[in-house]
């Protein structure tokens, strides 16, 4: 079997004959950057072949790089057949690098009302006078130390076996963990040598397709401890959640379950090791998950979610123990996973809506969720309704030419001076720009129309005589930075094709707000707070987001960001429990819309299909902008004057 | 019962004029301003000032023609002006549209013959023109440039601007005063951004004709007629983005199974039924105009319209 050799890291490994790269890369354990799924539709696993023999169809993928790199050897990982031993340069480029993630200080107000408790107490020991058992005598002292209990409380098993030799061990003085777990019972979760009743922890958990976030909290004192975030390890099944339950339908379910907890688990341990806390000190856990993604992580077969009829197994909140899942918290600890309210809307979204407040409000809020999906919740506290939708992968940098995720290098912020047609750009880090995150995709797109570089349909008027506006080799581009002025040494641009992909993009994010608004009977003037939440939603310019018609119009005041609101909504139950008890009822209450069997969706599509809509109407202030714009530009002298 | 309207109107069709007569600047018998309508064609009173005209479709290059048409006028189609004239003098068309498919040959580069070919039609007829000129980018800039020279004064209706290809045929509009078809796919909001589009360039509402696309009859006709009545209710209703009268031209009515399988010496009575048929129900649809290519189907068209059109 051929021996392939990845540099620059010389990990070394040895595959049979025909195995893709891409594989060889996973089993080596390299994380490659795979946004379509490895099916050679991306382009963005550039590797190089420097020594051996492998198949590459550079008539058909050759289009991905320029001649030079095609010279020194590259190729997509995905689609290259290994054929003997080689050598294979990866890229950094090409790896899943660490990526931003929202973390932000939490501006929750709720009441402390955790579901965990630690009893210090010290028993007399047993006498022949007095032989009560072992578990009757801790009862007994926590009843008597700290006042009655509730209800009776309930001893697992794993537990009682560890009594007897903990409690003589430590002299009769230890410390009990009482847990309030659905159905309303409490339980003894452990029972420990000494007083460690200020040693008490919860994670709450967003458990997302590409990235999972862990905040620890401190239960006796109410306060964040740690928090972490990383990659959701299941990447190196497959990008999207088609894909990976795909691949959990050939190689099997546990895969993917140890992968989801494997994930989790990292986060847990640096935000323990952040907080210099123990994990085992950690007895609950607030798991907030899309359905397939709490599926996978409950080991429940999320197979028939994604083909029609689209059913889920479960909807409904799950509790269980924290060593059903192989989750590194104490064992006992009890994990909560989010309700879901279908297929497409699951308990990452309820949390959204816990976390924004929305059905508890008199006022008709509208919250979108946006990342490889994007959802959609429009109501308040008498009805909500939902409804999913693929954004495709654009506005996080997939399908576009130069786009990328949020990681540094990535331009997150442009301006265009409509007099010049010169760019400002930020990047992430600071650093010579690698591509475009998704926050500088809106940007561009809202910046290329109020300097009439491309008019409302997404095209780039090519009569504008500028360097920066070429033809382009495939498609008509606007240069966001010469080739000198990056850190990949080539020009980047940003072309015709991929406004497109943006403005189908944003077209289906609006529609499915109009959709919901139709649903409801109400309009944009009916709309209270527009809240966003996801990381996107935190670096997104709000007048951009509205100029571009990715959300409807309203007061800019009135667009809020959540922030994450699934681990949000996941702290908020966390810390408060009487939140957790009405989060089965928010889900029920939550009428999920199917867009593909609305009538009215293709109709909205190509309404929105529009900059900002067809509709000039329903965005009043931007249409009035880009009225101005118009002058302003054709006065500029940089255009061939068309009449 | 007495007729009563689907909604209150609230607006009405701009005026879009055809061609333009010696008073006007041009050299045509009779210039159309077509549209004015402040109510739904054929069924409302104020549903339009006129008939809707027929246009005859011909071209400067037959080899891309239909030879159902080629069969029938022979060696007329071999000399533009001979068809061209043969389109009013014989036929009785109210406008004559000409093809330049002499464009579609490859690494095309005459455009001296574009010039020529539009100044022969002109020649060679006394009614209005509408002058179809290339789709293909490297040369519609030049092409359109020359079309709108030839016929400067004439008010020409220049096609065709579509939402990826828009601004070559604006300028030449703008440029040489003369009105554009702007065609989209059967969709009313498509329409209306590409109305937008061209507004936004700077071509008036009144130097626009829309044009909805269409199938012949069974091959897509009914999802146009859904969208152009949809187009025309929306202005009347106040839109004032589509408020331009249309133009519709089923070209593939020729070309359609039914005449393409039909017994021998049946063909080209079958092409006239659907391209009659097809022109009427678009005209009933709300067309200004429609346009037809077999000779023999002015007649019966024209009749029919009249005929429809005086009983409202």
């Amino acid at each position: 079997m051929p021996v392939v050799t990845f540099l620059p890291s010389y990990r070394k490994v040895e595959v049979p004959t025909g195995t893709t790269i891409l594989d060889a890369a996973r089993k080596a354990g390299l994380q490659m950057n795979v946004v379509c799924g490895g099916v050679g539709k991306c382009g963005k696993c550039l590797v190089y072949v420097k020594a051996g023999r492998a198949e590459f169809d550079r008539q058909k993928y050759g289009r991905f790089f320029t001649p030079a790199e095609l010279g020194r050897g590259a190729c997509l990982a995905c689609t290259t057949a290994i054929v003997s031993d080689i050598d294979v340069t990866v890229p950094e480029g090409s790896l899943i690098q660490e990526q931003k993630i929202l973390i932000e200080g939490l501006d929750l107000t709720t009441a402390f009302r955790p579901s965990v408790l630690k009893y210090h107490v010290t028993l007399s020991a047993p006498t022949l006078e007095d032989p009560s058992p072992d578990l009757n005598r801790i009862l007994d002292a926590i009843h008597r130390q700290h006042g009655p209990l509730p209800e009776k409380i309930f001893a697992p098993l794993g537990v009682l076996r560890r009594i007897p030799e903990i409690l003589r061990g430590a002299g009769w003085d230890v410390t009990a963990t009482v847990g309030l777990q659905p159905p309303g019972k409490y339980w003894l979760l452990n029972v420990e040598a000494g007083d460690t009743s200020d040693r008490l922890y919860g994670v709450s958990i967003d458990l997302g397709t590409t990235t999972v976030v862990a905040y620890i909290w401190d239960l006796v004192s109410g306060k964040v401890a740690g928090i972490a975030s990383n990659y959701n390890r299941q990447i190196s099944c497959g990008e999207d959640i088609l894909s990976r339950v795909n691949f959990g339908r050939k190689s099997g379910l546990a895969k993917l379950q140890t992968l989801a907890a494997e994930s989790i688990n990292t986060a847990i341990t640096n935000a323990a090791n952040q907080a210099k806390i123990d994990r085992n000190d950690i007895y609950e856990a607030m798991v907030a998950g899309n359905t397939v993604m709490t599926h996978m992580l409950l080991g429940i077969d999320p197979a028939y979610i994604i083909s029609e009829p689209y059913v889920p197994v479960v909807r409904r909140s799950i509790n269980t123990a924290a060593s059903n899942l192989g989750l590194s918290v104490a064992p006992t600890a009890g994990v909560f996973a989010f309700p879901a309210v279908s297929d497409f809307i699951g308990g990452d979204i309820v949390a959204d809506v816990l976390a924004c407040g929305m059905g508890t409000s008199d006022e008709v809020s509208l919250m979108i969720d946006i990342g490889t999906n994007f959802e959609v919740v429009l109501g308040n506290n008498e009805w909500m309704f939902s409804c999913a939708g693929a954004a495709g992968p654009a506005l996080e940098g997939g399908e576009v030419l130069f786009g990328m995720r949020a990681n540094p290098g990535a331009i997150e912020r442009v301006t265009i001076d409509p007099a010049t047609l010169k760019p400002h750009w930020k990047t992430i880090n600071d650093i010579k720009p690698k591509g475009i995150c998704g926050s500088g995709l809106i940007d561009l797109l809202a910046e290329l129309l109020t300097s009439c570089v491309i008019d409302r349909n997404g095209l780039i008027d090519t009569t504008i005589d500028h360097p920066r506006v070429r033809k382009g080799e495939y498609a008509p581009e606007y240069v966001v930075a010469f080739a000198d002025e990056t850190g990949i040494g080539k020009d980047l641009v940003v072309t015709e094709n991929d406004i497109k992909s943006l403005i189908m993009s944003k077209a289906s994010v609006l529609a499915a707000c109009a959709v919901l608004m139709n649903v409801a009977g109400i309009t944009h003037r009916d709309l209270g707070t527009i809240y966003f939440s996801g990381g996107f939603g935190n670096y997104i310019n709000k007048q951009n987001a509205i100029t571009i018609g990715l959300i409807p119009e309203v007061p800019l005041d009135r667009i809020k960001n959540i922030g994450n609101g699934a681990v949000n909504g996941a702290n908020i139950a966390l810390i408060n429990r009487d939140e957790r008890r009405t989060l089965d009822v928010i889900a029920d209450n939550i009428a999920y819309i199917e867009l593909n069997a609305e009538p009215s969706f293709m109709e909205e599509y190509t309404s929105s299909s529009f900059l900002p809509h067809t509709d000039l109407a329903l965005f009043p202030g931007v249409s009035a902008m880009l009225d101005r714009c118009r002058i302003q530009a054709h006065g500029n002298g940089i255009r061939h004057t068309e009449a | 019962m007495a007729y009563a309207p689907p909604a209150d109107w609230s607006g009405t069709i701009g005026l879009v004029q055809i061609g333009s007569t010696k008073a006007e600047g041009g050299t045509r018998t009779i210039s159309y301003r077509i549209g004015g309508n402040g109510g739904l064609p054929f069924i409302e009173p104020n549903g339009g000032l006129t008939r809707p005209l027929v246009a005859y479709e011909l071209c400067d290059d037959p080899a891309y023609w239909s030879p159902l048409v080629l069969e029938r006028l022979g060696a007329t189609t071999a000399d533009l002006a001979s068809w061209a004239r043969a389109a009013g003098a014989e036929l009785g068309a109210d406008l004559v549209r000409l093809y330049l498919t002499s464009t579609k040959r490859r690494g095309f580069d005459d455009f001296d013959a574009i010039g020529t070919a539009v100044r022969t039609a002109l020649g060679a007829t006394d009614l209005p023109l509408i002058v179809e000129g290339p789709n293909e980018p490297s040369i519609e800039s030049e092409a359109f440039r020359r079309i709108g020279e030839a016929g400067e004064g004439e008010r020409l209706l220049l096609g065709t601007a579509e939402a990826a290809r828009y601004r070559s045929v604006a300028a030449a509009a703008l440029a040489y005063h003369h009105a554009v078809i702007a065609q989209s796919p059967i969709d009313v909001n498509l329409a209306k951004q590409l109305n937008i589009l061209l507004r936004e360039i700077g071509v008036p509402h009144e130097q626009i004709v829309i044009d909805p696309y269409t199938g012949a009859l069974g091959y897509g006709f009914e999802y146009s007629y859904s969208a152009m009545e949809r187009i025309r209710y929306a202005a009347l209703k106040g839109d004032a983005d589509l408020a331009m009268p249309m133009i519709s031209s089923a070209v593939d009515s020729l070309t359609i199974k039914e005449v393409r399988d039909a017994p021998p010496g049946e063909a080209h009575r079958t092409a006239v039924a659907w391209e009659v048929t097809t022109g009427l129900a678009a005209a009933v649809a709300g067309a200004a105009i429609v346009c037809v290519r077999h000779p023999d189907s002015v007649a019966p068209l024209k009749a029919a319209l009249t005929a429809t059109w005086g009983s409202a």
